[in-house]
């Protein structure tokens, strides 16, 4: 009877170690999952082996942080080519290569109308050696770019042939695209929308203080409360990144879309209709660096895109580089005085959202950075009439060595910004840890028990 | 005369910069500026303590270690008597 009752007693302990291991688990167990970090949906690539955009690349372009050749690097060159041009034949591959290099220096030189008669005649060329399709992708691009700059000015007057003139080179660079469609980040694909905006805005030019060149509302309104949502570096509201699994398989699904706003009303349901923000900046990022460097159109639509997507102090910065530029924005005063007004607004929206100590410190800040990304493309150019003049080779791959010796990477390096950082409530957590508590009370009791029992009960000794 | 004086300014100044020029730098301009932006600075994850990590797991295994050794001292216990 004794033992019977010893032995409930040891099974009830049991269960109630078992039980108290449960609660003390439970209570013991973290709540959250420990914080990962996933890389933003715009890190996948739009096409297979594309590349992919990095907040890092607006601020660089904005504070011209890249380097950028000269008018001496371009002189040069252009004269090797004219000396190579007359030497070999005019329908070889190199005299093709040689026309593009040639007719870049003369558009880069502010001569776009000298390169339209020698891309005519390469073009012409080309196709009486039966080249097609992506063989002739170059001459179409620079083609339609420079018949487009050539005249573009007259075009703006409302001179009907410049227009016509503009309208072909657009025709040429959409050739382009045709046979070479995702070239060099798309670039060509945000160049025709770029023009053809501006050669629009010469017939209606109240297209310029309605809308950036995406289609992004220039009189949309932004809320302080639209920026806590977004978090004050995360690019995407969080909602649309519940969870890393989600994020895997939808990743580019969940990219912020921007442009086409003024289509509807609504804005925001327009989403579909726009494009994932990181196409159109990759396109001007492009531009900007291999395009011909600043312009206030791009820098505005990269301050209208930032905005869109969270990144308030990337959008400040362009906004205070387009107003800069402002003079730059088309020929009438009252719209160069519309983009420095606009600019302002913007810049004053972000400034009420953020710590005014923060933004005390945005212009003295982007000012050192702008003279520091400027006088790194200064030393650069100065660096490489040196060369030409103590008679260089250009097509040296070491010719910038001694520049670079020494010095930082002008480019940014990325940071955090570029990742989703979560911290979940974690349900599965206390569950394991009761468990495990409970398990480990059961055995703990159990091993007691199980040393002590036989020795009280032990029976007496027979000697 | 001052509207063209503007649109010939503004021609020589703003338009060459809406392009993308293709030569036989573009290659090379290329492939430096991917490699520039290429490697990403992941934040610094918050490292978990090593009791939250290791503590359940733990437990659990000491736990069936000693219901283990009860099993096997009551059983030495019982065929010692037997």
């Amino acid at each position: 009877m004794l033992r019977a009752l010893g032995c409930l007693g040891a099974l009830v302990l049991t269960v109630a170690a078992g039980a108290g291991g449960c609660y003390a688990g439970y209570w013991l167990a973290p709540r959250e999952r420990p914080a990962q970090s996933y890389p933003l949906p715009h890190h996948i690539p739009s096409v297979e082996g594309g590349a992919t955009f990095r907040f890092a690349m607006a601020h660089d372009i904005l504070h011209e942080r890249y380097p950028k050749h000269g008018p001496a690097f371009y002189t040069e060159r252009n004269r090797l080519a004219r000396e190579r041009l007359k030497v070999i034949p005019p329908d070889s591959d190199e005299a093709f290569a040689l026309t593009d290099d040639l007719t870049a220096g003369l558009n880069r030189l502010g001569h776009p109308a000298d390169a339209v008669p020698l891309l005519r005649e390469k073009l012409k060329l080309q196709e009486a050696r039966g080249l097609k399709g992506m063989d002739l992708y170059t001459t179409y691009a620079n083609l339609g770019t420079y018949l487009y700059f050539a005249d573009m000015g007259k075009a703006f007057g409302g001179d009907a042939a410049a227009k016509a003139a503009c309208e072909e080179g657009i025709a040429f660079v959409e050739k382009s695209v045709a046979v070479n469609p995702h070239s060099h980040f798309d670039r060509e694909k945000w160049q025709i929308v770029i023009l053809r905006f501006l050669l629009d805005a010469a017939d209606k030019p109240d297209l310029l203080t309605e809308r950036d060149f995406l289609g992004d509302q220039l009189g949309r309104q932004f809320e302080a409360k639209e920026f806590e949502l977004h978090g004050s570096a995360r690019p995407y509201p969080s909602g649309m990144l519940i969870s890393g699994a989600e994020y895997t398989v939808r990743a580019r699904k969940n990219i912020t879309r921007v442009g086409n706003e003024l289509e509807n009303a609504e804005p925001r349901k327009l989403d579909p209709v726009g494009v994932p923000f990181d196409e159109p900046l990759l396109g001007i990022v492009g531009m900007w660096r291999q395009g011909g460097g600043p312009s206030p159109h791009f820098a505005l639509c990269v301050g209208e895109v930032m905005l869109r997507v969270g990144q308030r102090r990337i959008a400040w910065t362009a906004f205070e580089r387009a107003n800069r530029m402002a003079d730059r924005f088309w020929p009438d005063p009252a719209k160069q005085q519309f983009c420095r007004d606009h600019c302002a607004r913007r810049q004053k929206q972000i400034e009420e959202t953020l710590p005014a100590e923060e933004v005390a410190e945005f212009r003295p800040r982007f000012e050192a950075e702008l003279a520091y990304g400027e006088r790194y493309q200064r030393e650069y150019q100065e660096y490489e009439a040196a060369k030409v003049a103590a008679g260089a080779d250009l097509r040296d791959e070491h010719l910038f060595d001694d520049f670079h010796k020494g010095r930082e990477p002008i480019a940014t390096p990325p940071g955090s910004e570029e990742f989703l950082v979560t911290a979940r409530v974690d349900y599965s957590g206390p569950a394991m840890t009761s468990a495990a508590g409970g398990v480990f009370g059961v055995g703990l009791v159990a091993f007691v028990l199980a040393v002590v029992w036989p020795r009280r009960n032990a029976p007496p000794n027979r000697t | 005369m001052r509207r063209l004086f503007a649109l010939f300014a503004f021609s020589v100044v703003a338009t060459p910069t809406l392009a993308c020029i293709n030569d036989s730098e573009l290659p090379g301009h290329e492939r430096e500026f991917r490699s520039s932006y290429q490697a990403d600075r992941k934040p610094a994850e918050p490292s978990q303590p090593l009791l939250q990590q290791y503590g359940p797991g733990t437990a659990a295994a000491a736990g069936g270690v000693l219901l283990l050794a009860a099993g096997v001292v009551t059983v030495r216990r019982l065929t010692a008597r037997g």
